[in-house]
């Protein structure tokens, strides 16, 4: 008896022991691997403060610190930095809420109602998705500078291109309403409530989720956007968002750039800390979101 | 006629000859000598393999295999079927030799121990590719589709059974969809028929009312009391009438020639100045001819509307029935049609913002549309049918100096990277986040939601500053190479986007950093839903780790993810952010097509599409076929998965 | 409280399968009506046709008179009860319960004083502010019955209420269902796939199958005068044994030989089979377990097998036995007919001998499956002669099962020239 306890608690000792080495295996990777994540990040918030020159240099830690390059930015006699912020928040906060409405009002449809348009709409819109969405920029921008919203005045182009077509992107939110039993509805409108009162009464009290993760890309989206921007706003600073704006600072061929690269990392920092903020808050929906669009595909 | 003859007589004799071989070759011995040993030796060898061209068949029969029957054969034949009849049986002895490979591995491991299962997997390449040729006609004839037959194979023989037949089916299902896709062009013909039919019926039986909606709308339903309806059709003719007659025909008249009268310049004496007068404008042109169209097409369809509502509203004027009321069509808004109020917008908004354009896109395709002919500064732009597909399908060089390449070659060499790249863009981030987030699940690791968090932040921080920096942070005089010098290990810096393949490996290691966390958020949840007691049943089945993990873990995810790994292959082709912010495309393709703008060695389609269209010298014809191209990669291995995926196919299942 | 009237309808769906075919069928006021069925009949279908939930393809629905085809669910006065309960997860009990109420814009004080009282019949007063998630199977089906119950709608529609519950709070929910029932006095429709439900519930129950009506009637009718095989095998539990035999007709009456053993038939089915004029003809013989009685091997008519397995249920045995013929057949044996020594006995693959008297027997057509001495119900009858177009359309082969309202004499015909 003794003897097989003793061998028994022998192995035991030697599975606990291989499992703490595995996993201190696994935390020395992790460590690493958050270095390797950490480093860029780091190295933008470091050289945001350098002040003894804006240029690209070969060091990261600054060898003088200041608050120079915010300073920079905040100067709107030097930078039109803060006009690129207010450009980007007001489509960012436009975009959040009216794509959010019209692709709620998309999914909910899709997910709910069954009529005759229906496949060959969400056929439609698959064939659509398979178009690079750049394509349509070339004709859009030409409709766009004739009506007046580019250049200067791209903010109300800017946000009507994004939100026109965010019908398109019903997927994920569809899916969460499809999650809803259905006999919900059904008991609703039995119970007297028209189809619009039970969308607002019973199925949007339960989409929280889903309304907060559709807020939150959309929310985001506007920030991260080079392509759609660098179109409207073509070479105009003042209609620049800070994407645009701030990689002409980093990505010109001039000589400029390297007189702007401390700026670009200060004015990089400044979207970064709420962006991120909000969306670390939110991260939850954020996974929940994208996690049942990836299953249902 | 007699060639014929002369030939059948030949071969006669050759036979006949071919009966008494021994004895001829000892007559022309006899008679010749030496001379005549070689002619008989000649004839001996053309003899030899008719012998056995007819012995073949009787090997296969079996004829001779008893010794009776083999001493009626000469010595020769007798040998010759001996030999036919072994390298008959090679195939048999091959076959399930072959076919046993996977036995042999475990053989040679245990022999060798780990060279010999190395060299087993290198003997197993070889071997799947003959296993794959020798079950080709198998899977052509369906053999194994019963489940019982299909058990017998090794499971290698079944993985490969299932893809051979998939790739079989290839042709069936082109077949179907050609059926369907005609099938569907009878029923849309049928349609229009059918509707035809019933306006020239509801002409004959209809009241006047509805006789008058034919040529002024709406007006049934104003008579009937319907007045919203009657009112919103009245106004939509009014304008469609009036923007046709100020507007509409002016447009579509162009259409055809996209304009008449390009730019001219006159030459002012008096000013001494050039002036340029500017007349038509090919891009408005087809912009309005496209929206006129649009409208014709929405037109229609109201019309019929119109007519189908005052059938509707004749039979219930013959029911006794009452019509529904402007109230009533008000209420119905926010129910019975409550999807027609929630879909107008957004759809009106992808008609206008997405379908609309590009239609008009495709369109250009087919023009020649660029920097040189804008359409009204310079030159007008016209239809050039399909040449700009055919440049892209000719092989033929343009250039006679041979020093440049084709503009398919160069068309060519940029699809091949974007697949490559997107295989790879999508595959180690999806093994490399399963695999973190499992570590990171894992039992007994601390701070799960610390490893998270940091990690995550490349999704929180915008792209373009993330990619951006990390750019910079990887030039010839970055952090990355400083780094690398003050530490001693190298000299001189590696110019990490200098060369096509160094750009591309550092591009695609990048996309690793920042393609992580989103797999890693995704396997997260979905690997904690895998069932707990699958993983306990198999513990008591006697799986390890390992196991558990190529067994279970990984199917399930595969399976699960499947439509994930679609849209992020996907998505990675078109990935624009990642190359553009990193390389923007460059290093230059020295080798590339003149005609091809300024492309770079990392350019995808969609990077190539964007150079194409802006900079100084745009190309629009050309953005529009790699447009149309990049939608037609897209939807071919859409397609492609969509038949693979089970979890896909009835969006009604998940209900 | 209202009539409800189905006229001919059909349910075809998109993808061109039909659900529910010329469904007929008048209920009357405050009449209790069960639809039951295997999975996929249709009998959800033609319920939530009824509530407006699905449209219907063709034909009428009434409800108190007037067409409701084109009325949305909330104009047609119903009130139902979801399989899943449908309770709307954001709101507490009391909520949930008021809802319709809300919408209808009644005053508060009435929804309280309506809510509460429906709590207090359905004892849910302790859970009023709570939310569904916090409830238990059986409280959360009291809800949503609770809030069917305060509509005082005109008709009330169950959708297998009980299915979710286990076994032993369904039975208690039927008895408060039944209670229910005679509190509100009203029209209900109630749709289950377990007959035992449908025969302790329904004042009229409508067997389904395959979209088709197979029988309509009390539970005594159906019991004891199935129209076909499958409804004698789909009511009863355990289901009725069917042996395949011939009825055969000579100078001194009607006699079946199930297994070569000659069974006379006596008393009022020989009248009936008389009365029907029954020819000598090919029949499946029906008889339910529990008309089987264990007899010793001399008694006439016995019939020997062998017993496979017995199966106690405490106050009954389930005997299940092969025949010599092969057949399987099922007894049911009151415990207490038994002695222990007998009991004892009873042990796979002993020998044992049952009898059944010819007034338990169920006489169907082989080839039509119809009970030979079934008559439809008058209205019924009525019903099918209004609407005999529709039939028409259906195609051949399933005109068989389609039938069983019709008498069975048409069936007879057609058996006489196979003779």
């Amino acid at each position: 008896m003794n003897a097989t306890d003793s061998s028994v608690m022998k192995q035991h000792m030697g599975l606990e022991k291989q499992r703490r080495i595995s996993n201190n295996v696994i935390h020395t990777v992790l460590i690493i691997i958050s270095i390797v994540w950490l480093i860029p990040f780091v190295c933008i918030l470091l050289q945001s403060f350098r002040v003894e020159n804006t240029m690209e240099v070969g060091y990261v830690i600054p060898h003088k610190w200041g608050f120079d390059n915010y300073i920079y930015l905040f100067d709107t006699n030097k930078s039109q930095f803060l006009r690129w912020y207010l450009n980007t928040l007001i489509i960012a906060l436009f975009v959040a809420v009216f794509q959010t409405l019209i692709v709620l009002c998309m999914s909910y449809t899709l997910s709910r109602f069954r009529f005759k348009m229906r496949t060959p709409l969400m056929k439609m819109m698959l064939v659509l998705g398979l178009f690079p969405g750049m394509l349509t920029m070339i004709i859009l921008y030409t409709v766009l500078r004739d009506l007046g919203l580019t250049g200067e005045h791209s903010v109300p182009g800017l946000i009507l291109v994004y939100i026109a077509s965010s019908g398109m992107g019903y997927y994920v939110s569809k899916g969460f309403f499809d999650t809803i039993s259905r006999s919900l509805d059904e008991s609703a409108r039995i119970d007297g409530a028209n189809r619009f009162k039970v969308l607002y009464k019973i199925i949007l009290p339960l989409s929280k989720p889903i309304v907060i993760y559709t807020v939150l890309t959309a929310f985001m989206a506007p920030w991260g956007d080079y392509i759609f921007a660098s179109y409207i706003a073509h070479s105009v600073t003042v209609g620049k968002n800070v994407a645009v704006g701030l990689s002409s600072w980093i990505n010109d061929t001039d000589k400029l750039r390297a007189a702007h690269y401390t700026h670009f990392c200060a004015g990089g920092v400044l979207v970064a800390l709420p962006v991120a903020i909000i969306f670390m808050c939110l991260q939850r929906y954020y996974v929940e979101g994208v996690t049942s669009g990836a299953v249902k595909g | 006629m007699l060639t014929f003859y002369i030939c059948l007589g030949a071969v006669i004799v050759i036979f006949v000859l071919a009966a008494f071989v021994p004895d001829v070759m000892y007559a022309l011995r006899f008679l010749f000598g030496i001379p005549g040993v070689f002619v008989a030796s000649a004839v001996k060898l053309v003899t030899t393999l008719f012998h056995s061209l007819g012995l073949i068949y009787t090997v296969a029969k079996d004829e001779y295999d008893s010794e009776e029957s083999r001493a009626v054969l000469t010595r020769e034949d007798a040998s010759l079927y001996g030999g036919i009849d072994v390298l008959a049986s090679v195939p048999e002895i091959i076959v399930p030799a072959i076919k046993k490979v996977p036995r042999l591995r475990m053989t040679l491991r245990y022999a060798m121990g780990i060279p010999g299962a190395v060299l087993a997997s290198v003997l197993r390449f070889p071997a799947i590719l003959i296993n794959g040729f020798i079950l080709l006609p198998e899977a052509v004839g369906r053999k194994y589709d019963d489940a019982l037959s299909f058990l017998l194979l090794s499971r290698e023989q079944q993985f490969l059974y299932k893809w051979i037949s998939g790739f079989c089916g290839i042709p069936n299902a082109i077949i179907s969809g050609a059926k369907k896709a005609a099938l569907a062009v009878w029923h849309g013909l049928c349609a229009v028929y059918r509707n035809i039919a019933d306006i020239v019926i509801t002409a004959k039986k209809g009241s006047p009312s509805t006789l008058i909606s034919y040529v002024l709308m709406g007006y049934g339903n104003i008579a009937r009391g319907q007045i919203l309806r009657g009112v919103l059709f009245m106004l939509f003719e009014a304008v469609f009438i009036f923007y046709m007659i100020f507007a509409g025909a002016h447009w579509l008249s162009y259409l055809p020639s996209l304009g008449k009268q390009g730019p001219v310049e006159s030459y002012d004496f008096i000013a001494d100045v050039y002036t340029t007068t500017r007349h038509d404008n090919s891009f408005k042109i087809l912009l309005y001819g496209v929206l006129t169209l649009f409208f014709i097409v929405a037109f229609i369809y109201t019309w019929r509307l119109n007519i189908k509502q005052n059938k509707l509203l004749d039979e219930f004027a013959a029911a006794g029935k009452k019509a529904k009321g402007s109230k009533d069509d008000l209420r119905s808004l926010v129910d019975e049609n409550f999807h027609r109020t929630l879909l107008s917008l957004p759809t009106l908004g992808i008609l206008l913002f997405t379908v609309l354009p590009i239609f008009f896109m495709i369109l250009v395709a087919f023009t020649n549309y660029d920097n040189l002919h804008d359409g009204y500064t310079n030159a007008l732009f016209k239809w050039v049918g399909t040449s700009n597909f055919k440049q892209l399908f000719s092989w033929e060089a343009k250039d006679t100096k041979g020093t440049t390449l084709t503009f398919s070659a160069t068309f060519g060499e940029v699809l091949s990277w974007t697949l490559i790249w997107a295989f790879f863009a999508t595959f180690t981030t999806y093994f490399l986040g399963m695999l973190v987030a499992m570590a990171i699940n894992k039992k007994g690791i601390r701070f799960k939601k610390g490893w998270r968090t940091i990690l995550v932040l490349t999704i929180a921080i915008p792209q373009f500053i993330s990619l951006l920096y990390v750019s910079r942070m990887f030039a010839y005089t970055g952090i990355i190479n400083n780094f690398l010098k003050d530490l001693g290990l190298r000299k001189n810096p590696i110019d990490f986007w200098g060369t096509g393949t160094s750009a591309r490996i550092t591009a695609i290691a990048i996309n690793i950093w920042i393609g992580i966390p989103y797999v890693m958020l995704i396997t997260t949840g979905i690997l904690m839903n895998i069932p707990q007691d699958l993983y306990e049943s198999s513990r008591i089945d006697g799986a390890g780790g390992w196991q558990q993990y190529t067994k279970i873990t990984l199917p399930y995810m595969l399976f699960v993810t499947g439509p994930y790994l679609l849209t992020s292959f996907t998505g990675n082709i078109n990935n624009f952010n990642v190359i553009f912010l990193l390389t923007g495309g460059g290093p230059n393709m020295t080798t590339a097509n003149a005609s091809a703008g300024s492309i770079g060695q990392t350019d995808l389609l969609i990077t190539w599409l964007y150079k194409l269209t802006t900079g100084t010298e745009p190309k629009y014809y050309l953005a529009s076929v790699i447009g149309i191209m990049i939608f037609v990669v897209l939807a071919i291995i859409s397609l492609a998965v969509y038949r693979m995926l089970p979890s896909v196919k009835n969006e009604e299942d998940f209900q | 409280m209202a009539s409800v009237k189905l006229t001919d309808v059909k349910k075809i769906y998109d993808n061109n399968v039909v659900a529910v075919h010329d469904f007929n069928l008048t209920i009357h006021d405050k009449e209790f009506v069960v639809f039951v069925g295997p999975s996929g009949c249709g009998k959800s279908t033609t319920l939530r046709m009824v509530a407006g939930l699905e449209d219907i393809s063709s034909g009428t629905v009434e409800i108190d008179g007037t067409v409701v085809n084109d009325l949305q669910p909330k104009d047609r006065d119903i009130a139902m009860v979801f399989q899943n309960y449908a309770l709307y997860p954001h709101m507490t009990v009391y909520d949930n319960i008021a809802f319709s109420l809300r919408l209808k814009k009644m005053p508060e004080d009435e929804v309280y004083a309506k809510v509460t009282e429906a709590a207090e019949i359905l004892g849910i007063t302790d859970y009023l502010l709570r939310k569904p998630r916090a409830l238990s199977g059986g409280q959360r089906q009291r809800v949503a019955i609770g809030r069917a119950m305060v509509r005082n709608a005109k008709v009330f529609l169950m959708d297998e209420p009980l299915s979710n519950l286990d076994a032993k709070l369904r039975n208690q929910m039927r008895a408060e269902i039944i209670l229910l029932r005679k509190r509100l006095d009203t029209t209900f429709i109630y749709v289950t796939h377990d007959q035992t439900e449908a025969m302790t519930l329904g004042d009229r129950i409508v067997i389904m199958q395959d979209g088709y009506i197979e029988q309509v009637g009390t539970p005594t009718e159906v019991f004891e005068m199935p129209a076909n095989v499958f409804v004698a095998e789909f009511i009863g539990a355990p289901k009725m044994n069917m042996i395949p035999t011939r009825l055969e007709k000579d100078a001194e009456g009607y006699f079946v030989a199930p297994y070569g053993i000659k069974m006379p038939i006596e008393g009022e089915k020989a009248e009936a089979l008389r009365a029907k004029s029954c020819e000598s003809q090919d029949i499946i013989l029906g008889v339910r377990p529990e008309h089987i009685v264990l007899t010793d091997e001399n008694a006439p008519g016995s019939i020997p097998c062998t017993l496979e397995v017995n199966e106690m249920m405490g106050s009954e045995l389930h005997l299940h036995v092969v025949t010599e013929a092969g057949d399987r057949l099922i007894v049911r044996v009151p415990t207490l007919a038994l002695t222990n020594a007998q009991r004892r006995d009873m042990v796979a693959g002993c020998r044992l001998h049952i009898a059944f008297e010819s007034k338990v027997m169920h006489f169907f057509g082989a080839e039509s499956h119809l009970n030979l001495l079934y008559e439809a119900p008058a209205e019924e009858k009525e019903e099918a002669l209004q609407a005999p177009a529709p039939q028409t359309e259906i195609p051949a082969p399933e005109a068989e099962t389609e039938a069983p309202a019709e008498p069975a004499q048409d069936a007879q015909p057609d058996e006489g020239k196979q003779d």
